[in-house]
């Protein structure tokens, strides 16, 4: 009997083996690209400081910005593009739409559009969430075809905000926001603030939205105009006004 | 004795088996939450109006050493609105001298304090209104349960969040968790965040700069710890809304529920685990939609005990809590009301967890009992005590394979190999002083049963001497 | 005696490499023209004809290269060309030198004047003087903002480094004189012991920020206080009209256009 249980606990030991043999392969193997890609990723910095010195110059005087001389591999592309797309984050203006029209030109929007076709999920969603860094216009259709296929979960919100970043309609942010609140989660505050990421004309489009009949998008346009006033209290106009007098001024 | 110690190493098995199981659902949920982490800016949202206000609620005795600097650190939080509120819990020495000195408050003539939950009696709520954010209760000795709510009492604002005075929050610790709780702010009654180990790391600014590991061996191992119970165990507990703690060191809550279950209880440790349960309790029995969460990327630096002294100690203390939790709501257990919670948790939690030491040392002692009568049946003690270094190595790995395919904090490779031997190392000797000191701990439960206040401070004075004797060097390199 | 002659000898030498380049705008024609100097010390003196076959071999390109007076100083004219245009060619010489000399680390400055009648030999041997005394990697802009006497200081408090080094960039063309910190701290050190006229910051910052920060600044800069704009992520309008009430004197929220910045700023500073 004890021969019967000492078998079953040594097959338990060679599994346990087993998992330890591959679970340490697999630590060292990514923990080695881990590092290559961070090393290699600080040379590219390094090597084009100069570039991004001249970018940082030239963006108000220059009719269009070009790519760094010389040909330049895949992690560096990405490299570049990650700079750029941290500008684009920061400014807004003339500036920020030569930069756009940067990536467009140096072919990074199309190689994320590309992506967005890719089998694996992650890449589609590292795809979007650059696509919405570099406020691609275009790929607004297809992420608002993903997120009304996403399951709700955190990625819906990474998806809706690269599509409030990129619109440049107003009713691809409303279809944004009905596939966002079709799940009936009560999340109008963080829908206002992925909506005010918009480049459109946002008291405008607050005020269209309070005209819907759709009870949760005028909630959402309510919470983006009052902030954390709740949305229980009776409207007050003054701040009302107040508020979108302020985004006028700021628009 | 041998079915005895057979039986012990069939526990083994499935206790790990179980791990093993929980963790998996963490590896479910790992990519998602590394690309949750990896594509939010949490820059914009730090700013916005949208996101709901904070109160941080800050106990501290005897901590005159280190309150500054760590009042200092909250304040400078990527938050749009939030405050502070240091609760000075009677503190011996100077604790709140230094504060009104550093920060030049003065009392406020007539604080706005509701007596929603029962504590001991505010003696003065200090402020400034150069420092808008900060507040600072005094009250009488009451321990940190009292503390804490009287810090509710005192509090602006719906979300509370509770923060132990030794430990440093990352910049944008706090965002992380409002993030998460905006995308579900009805269900959402508690987040937990994920506490490291800061022994051994750069610290400029209250702001951890570089991230390396303890050098000592009592920090290192509880660096090791830290990591399978945080990314191996919560984020998978929490997947199936079985999450039994939020650590006392960093957790946000809903104020309205934390009212509604009746605060903190006071007079013995494990009040954050206490908390816990009571909040399922209450959502269950009122058949309320509801989550407790853990958001790992949410980060809290603590200064572990570096002492044989302090850390036997604070173990016992743990070992005390969890049983006052589990005799206290023992009832929850196998009961198919309280769903996950009673179905797995509780019993998971009370056969798993407080028991694991007894059965693991008898079976052991069984086992060797066993061999002595026959020194030809060493086989079967080796193979007890190779399943359990094994199936625990193998935990140990999957929770490194975790943090690798997520946070990658440690940058070196000899950082990871460290890791790796520590992991095995605890098998020889620091895992059996972890079960030791836990019956310890029920050993002083039974014995103290009733001896509530001085319990409290003593744990109190541990955690002062321990920030003391530990964070002294580290926090000013 | 020999040391005179030899410095009399580089001064002829030098004003003769400067009226050529007088003479050389003059011929072409054009009323823009860029001018790049190159230095490298005891670099080799073959750099000047590398520098010919790069520029030659981009199409089209205007170009006419001199050997300074010493080894390893070129000068380069490329008329017609504004200054962005002048400074992509500067990438593209400093890349394909690096990629052909070893161990390669020229000072460069480069400039573009917008009509014929700027380009004098003083302010070209300015210029080259600023192309050697350029000890750091990047490749210095030379523009109007260098001959300025009284530059107004600007304090910029930025822990974001992307936002950091564009700030610098774009004051430093704009003819302030910057200094930058990442922190609360060291942005207080720096306004006691510096004395900016201005500080461009954000509130979340390490250390000390938001109005305990500002209320700080206040203390430190005693009677003279700064004028303060700060550029920051912070929306909350109540955080907003309290700085105001403490003496900031502009806030702009991000994200921010750069252009709208620079007028906020020459109004604060005026």
């Amino acid at each position: 009997m004890a021969g019967q249980h000492l078998g079953l606990a040594i097959a338990f030991i060679y599994v346990c083996l087993g998992l330890i043999g591959i679970g340490m392969l697999l630590l060292f193997y990514m923990k080695i690209r881990y590092l290559r890609i961070q090393r290699k990723t600080k040379e590219y910095l390094r090597k084009h400081q100069d570039y991004f010195l001249f970018l940082q110059a030239h963006l108000g005087d220059a009719e269009e910005l070009p790519l760094p001389p010389g040909k330049l591999g895949d992690l560096e592309r990405r490299v570049i593009q990650q700079r750029v797309t941290e500008w684009i984050e920061q400014f807004k203006g003339d500036l920020q739409q030569k930069l756009i029209a940067l990536c467009y030109n140096a072919g990074f929007v199309r190689e994320d559009l590309k992506l967005l076709d890719s089998l694996f999920y992650g890449r589609r969603i590292a795809a979007a969430y650059r696509l919405g860094g570099m406020r691609a216009a275009e790929a607004v259709p297809r992420l608002l075809e993903m997120l009304k296929h996403q399951k709700y979960s955190p990625l819906s919100i990474v998806l809706a905000r690269s599509i409030a970043k990129s619109a440049e309609q107003e009713q691809q942010l409303r279809d944004m926001l009905i596939h966002l609140l079709r799940h009936g989660k009560p999340i109008h505050h963080l829908a206002a603030d992925i909506l005010m990421e918009t480049r459109l004309d946002a008291s405008r489009l607050l005020l269209q939205l309070l005209k819907e009949d759709h009870e949760d998008l005028v909630k959402v346009a309510l919470a983006a105009m009052r902030g954390q006033e709740g949305l229980e209290e009776a409207p007050a106009l003054g701040r009302f006004a107040f508020a979108l007098d302020r985004r006028e001024t700021t628009a | 004795m041998l079915i005895y110690g057979l039986f012990a190493t069939y526990y083994v098995m499935t206790v790990n088996l179980v791990y093993f199981s929980i963790m998996t659902f963490s590896f479910r949920q790992i990519l998602t939450i590394f690309r949750r982490a990896a594509f939010s800016k949490y820059n914009t949202l730090s700013g916005s109006e949208l996101v709901p206000p904070v109160s941080l609620l800050v106990p501290a005795f005897n901590e005159e050493i280190t309150v500054i600097e760590n009042v200092k650190c909250l304040l400078t939080l990527n938050y749009p609105a939030y405050e502070v509120i240091v609760i000075n819990d009677g503190s011996k020495d100077n604790t709140l001298g230094v504060l009104r000195d550093e920060f030049e408050l003065m009392p406020l003539p007539d604080p706005d304090i509701r007596q929603t939950i029962d504590c001991q009696p505010i003696t003065a709520v200090y402020h400034n209104p150069k420092y808008p954010h900060l507040y600072v209760i005094d009250k009488p000795n009451g321990g940190k349960a009292d503390s804490l709510n009287a810090g509710i009492n005192l509090s602006h604002y719906p979300l509370i969040s509770s923060i132990d005075a030794d430990s440093l929050l990352e910049k944008d610790a706090l965002i992380r968790m409002a993030r998460m709780y905006m995308e579900n702010p009805e269900e959402t009654v508690a987040i937990g965040g994920d506490v490291r180990i800061a022994n051994g790391c750069v610290i400029e600014n209250g702001a951890v700069k570089e991230v390396s590991l303890p050098r000592k061996i009592w920090p290192m191992f509880q660096a090791t710890e830290y990591l399978k119970a945080f990314l191996g165990g919560r984020i998978g507990w929490s997947s199936i809304n079985g999450l039994i703690i939020v650590s006392g060191a960093f957790g946000l809550f809903r104020k309205d529920y934390v009212i509604a279950v009746g605060g903190y209880r006071g007079g013995y440790p494990g009040e954050d685990m206490n908390i816990i349960i009571k909040l399922h309790r209450y959502m269950l029995e009122n058949k309320l939609k509801y989550r407790i969460a853990f958001c790992p990327e949410a980060v809290c630096w603590t200064q572990a005990p570096d002492t044989y002294r302090i850390l036997s100690n604070q173990r016992k203390r743990w070992g005390r809590g969890n049983l006052k939790n589990m005799i206290e709501n023992y009832d929850m257990a196998f009961n198919p009301k309280y769903k996950v919670m009673g179905l797995l948790t509780m019993p998971y939690n009370i056969i798993f967890e407080a028991l694991n030491p007894y059965f693991k040392i008898t079976g052991l002692l069984a086992l060797i009992g066993y061999t002595l009568l026959d020194m030809t049946h060493w086989r079967v003690l080796a193979v007890f005590w190779l399943i359990n270094f094994l199936s625990g190595y193998v935990l140990s790995i999957g929770a490194l394979l975790l943090e690798e395919l997520s946070f990658k904090r440690f940058n070196k490779l000899s950082d990871l190999c460290k890791l790796l031997m520590f992991s095995a190392f605890k098998f020889f000797g620091y895992a059996q002083l972890g079960g030791l000191w836990r019956i310890q701990g029920h050993i002083q439960f039974l014995r103290n049963n009733n001896s509530w206040g001085t319990m409290t401070r003593q744990s109190w004075q541990d955690k002062g001497e321990a920030a003391a004797k530990a964070a002294k060097p580290a926090k000013s390199a | 005696m020999m040391s005179n002659l030899t410095a009399l000898h580089n001064q002829t030498e030098r004003s003769g490499l400067y009226a050529g380049i007088e003479q050389r705008v003059r011929e072409t024609a054009k009323e823009v023209n860029g001018v790049l100097f190159i230095y490298s010390e005891g670099g080799p003196s073959y750099v000047a004809s590398q520098v010919r076959g790069i520029l030659e071999s981009e199409p089209g390109l205007q170009s006419e290269v001199w050997g300074g007076d010493e080894p390893g100083s070129v000068a380069v004219l490329l008329p017609g060309l504004t200054l962005d245009a002048v400074h992509y060619q500067g990438l593209r010489l400093k890349q394909q030198l690096q990629e052909r000399i070893s161990d390669y680390r020229p000072r460069m400055a480069l400039a573009s004047f917008s009509t014929q009648k700027e380009i004098m030999p003083q302010l070209l041997s300015q210029m080259e003087e600023k192309a050697k005394q350029n000890y750091s990697d990047d490749i210095y802009i030379f523009t109007k903002a260098d001959l300025l006497l009284v530059k107004s200081r600007i304090l910029i408090v930025e822990g974001d480094p992307a936002v950091r080094e564009f700030l610098q960039i774009r004051l430093n063309m704009q003819g302030y004189e910057t200094m930058m910190a990442d922190n609360g701290i060291t942005a207080l050190d720096l306004i006691t012991d510096w004395k900016p006229d201005l500080v461009l910051t954000e509130l979340n910052l390490y250390g000390i920020d938001g109005l305990p920060y500002i209320h700080q600044i206040q203390q430190v800069s005693g009677g003279e206080m700064p004028k303060i704009v700060v550029l920051t992520e912070q929306r909350v309008e109540k955080t907003i009209s309290l700085c105001f009430e403490n003496g900031v004197d502009d806030y702009i929220t991000k994200p921010f256009s750069p252009v709208e910045l620079d007028a906020r700023i020459r109004r604060c500073i005026q």
